[in-house]
């Protein structure tokens, strides 16, 4: 008789927000994992309704405290496309300069105290600074340095004030923005150093066939433009985004599971699904890392995500030294617009992956309907699915299946909290 | 010739959000700051009787590892759970009180125990740390709501964490 036995991990720790994992097995085959999320919607579609279009992307940074500039970037876009205004390549320029901020600091904050303790047997940051301070205390300037860009730019470190439709309310002085370049160009010494160290890691041998989706663009590592491609070798307008993707209720989750329409299948979303899809747009320095480090291009093992990472922040840092370099404030810092009804959709690369905004709004200037597609949640069937595969073959007792898969949740850096939010971890058997 | 912005000795940070209860360290590193020149948003406010005084109000507690360097006495004010009742207030001294049992969120899972137990390891710590806490109220807690001001007990705990804090440096 095949006995049931059930593993639950209740309080899945180091990840945002709050969510469990539950994991019944048959025997010894996995019956059934859910990662359930059981926090409360947050309702801020509905929320956004009937507000004037102007406060959507203040409102929509309150999602999240650690990539709020993805909130404020995917929403002004959309409100853009819906209102017809096309920004100056300058203004472009300024809003990927925030947007490199916020993946500078959101990738230390999870590579250096988060991620990486899972790598060197530690339970966490701290415990791990004892043996490795050096390292732990790069990160942390790493994560200083991306915050004080968005201070500047942004107005304050977390939820910046700073960012309209149509610009910014206003852009710093050449002098604030030169006065952040010598502290970059000594954190992205430090990145490269950090970024081929976590490389050397010991990753379990775990390969997915994966369909990675991430936008692509000509002529720039992918942040705020581009079309949505698959590793599958197709792409799509942004505006197809709806035609091709669904979410999906499921009773365990409060947060919405996103999967391909054509084939009702999951597929991947964030840095690594980027780095394999962009790896020939990356900055000079940031390739050179990629083709450094001891892994081959694609990758399909999200363990290494934590690289991919790395590389991102190296790419970030690069970027915006060569924008700061250039800078002069822009004038005016956003265009003026008149309000008509319409409707607009528009994706970006938050770190955590691709974010989708959709509004429709009036010729008073409300929002008559808004859609939040968060990465997470679009990660979500995904986490499930390599969860069913990689606890299949782990063969130990059940508290390290517990940690083997809080492990491989945190690969993916889950924000709960912007899919509506956190994780908790149970296994049953029978 | 200007040189470089001098370096606060002390550093008393707030750390909260606009919501209810969670608003208590901002109140605080508010009220003192009416009582020097400046604001808790402009960086080190210098003179409060001589000595450099810094005040911060910060969103999260893993903010706190950018602030730290030179700083000879750290003074965090902070909403917590763990206390016996709402408005219950407590100056503990890191590391020789135990903190541990206190219980707050930080984004991430990062929370201000977290974020001290990592500056510790780092030897980022000045040797004082003093860390004013106060119980938030349990029914905005279980409301979730969103509340823009302090409950009264709160409220009367800024008052009196405040003085506590102006007495040490003001009047010293």
């Amino acid at each position: 008789m095949n006995r049931a036995r059930t593993i639950r991990v209740e309080a899945l720790t180091r990840v945002e927000g709050e969510g469990g994992l539950f994991i019944r097995f048959r025997g010894d085959r996995v019956d059934e994992i859910q990662l359930s999320i059981y926090e409360p919607p947050r309702l801020f579609e509905s929320l956004l309704r009937e507000r004037p279009l102007e406060e959507v992307p203040d409102i929509t940074a309150r999602i999240c405290g650690i990539c709020p500039v993805a909130y404020q970037m995917s929403s002004t876009h959309a409100l853009e496309a819906a209102l017809g205004i096309s920004v100056s390549p300058e203004i472009g320029r300024l809003r990927r300069l925030l947007y490199c901020g916020e993946w500078i600091e959101s990738h230390a904050l999870h590579m250096f105290l988060l991620h990486a303790p899972d790598f060197l047997g530690f339970d966490n940051a701290w415990e791990m600074a004892e043996d490795y301070p050096d390292e732990v205390q790069g990160g942390l300037e790493l994560k200083k340095q991306g915050n004080r860009l968005l201070e500047v730019l942004g107005g304050r470190a977390i939820h910046p004030i700073n960012v309209a439709v149509g610009g910014f309310f206003r852009t710093p002085s050449r002098e604030q923005i030169t006065a952040l370049i010598s502290g970059f160009e000594a954190a992205l010494k430090i990145a490269v150093k950090l970024t081929r160290w976590v490389a050397r890691f010991d990753f379990p041998d775990f390969q997915r066939p994966y369909e990675m989706i991430a936008l692509v663009h000509p002529d720039e590592y992918p942040m705020n433009a581009g079309r949505i491609a698959s590793s599958e070798s197709w792409s799509i307008d942004v505006e197809q985004f709806a035609d091709e993707f669904e979410e999906r209720q499921v009773p365990h989750s409060t947060a919405l599971h996103a999967v391909r329409k054509a084939t009702d299948s999951c597929y991947f979303v964030g840095p690594l699904a980027r780095l394999n899809l962009n790896l020939d747009r990356l900055m000079p320095t940031a390739r050179q890392v990629a083709d450094a480090v001891s892994i081959e291009w694609p990758c399909t093992n999200p363990f290494q995500s934590i690289v991919a990472r790395g590389i991102e922040i190296v790419h970030a840092f690069e970027e915006a030294l060569s924008i700061m370099r250039d800078y002069q404030p822009v004038r005016p810092p956003r265009h003026a617009y008149e309000h008509h009804d319409g409707a607009g959709c528009a994706a970006t690369e938050a770190p955590r992956g691709l974010l989708y905004h959709r509004y429709e709004i009036g010729a008073d200037g409300l929002v008559k309907s808004a859609t939040i597609i968060p990465p997470t949640s679009q990660n979500q069937a995904q986490i499930e699915d390599d969860l069913k595969a990689y606890v299949s073959q782990i063969e130990a007792d059940d508290d390290v299946i517990a940690s083997s898969c809080e492990r491989l949740v945190r690969s993916y850096d889950p924000c709960i909290s912007c899919s509506t939010h956190f994780l908790k971890v149970k296994l049953e058997r029978a | 010739m200007n040189g470089p912005a001098p370096r606060p000795a002390v550093l008393i940070v707030g750390i909260g959000s606009h919501h209810g209860d969670d608003r208590f360290g901002w109140e605080v590193v508010d009220r003192l700051a009416t009582l020097g020149p400046g604001n808790a948003d402009d960086g080190p406010t210098a003179g409060m009787y001589g000595a450099m005084i810094a005040l911060r109000k910060l969103t999260s507690s893993a903010e706190l590892l950018n602030h730290l360097h030179g700083i000879r006495r750290l003074v965090i004010c902070d909403a917590c759970h763990g206390l016996s009742h709402a408005g219950e207030h407590r100056l503990l001294t890191w590391p020789t009180d135990r903190v541990d049992h206190l219980t707050g969120s930080g984004s991430h899972d990062f929370s201000l125990v977290n974020t001290l137990h990592l500056a510790d390891k780092l030897n980022m710590l000045p040797l004082s740390v003093d860390l004013w806490v106060a119980e938030k109220s349990r029914e905005q807690v279980l409301r979730r709501s969103i509340h823009t001001s302090l409950s009264p007990a709160l409220a009367k705990a800024v008052e009196v964490v405040a003085c506590k804090i102006e007495g040490e440096f003001v009047h010293a």
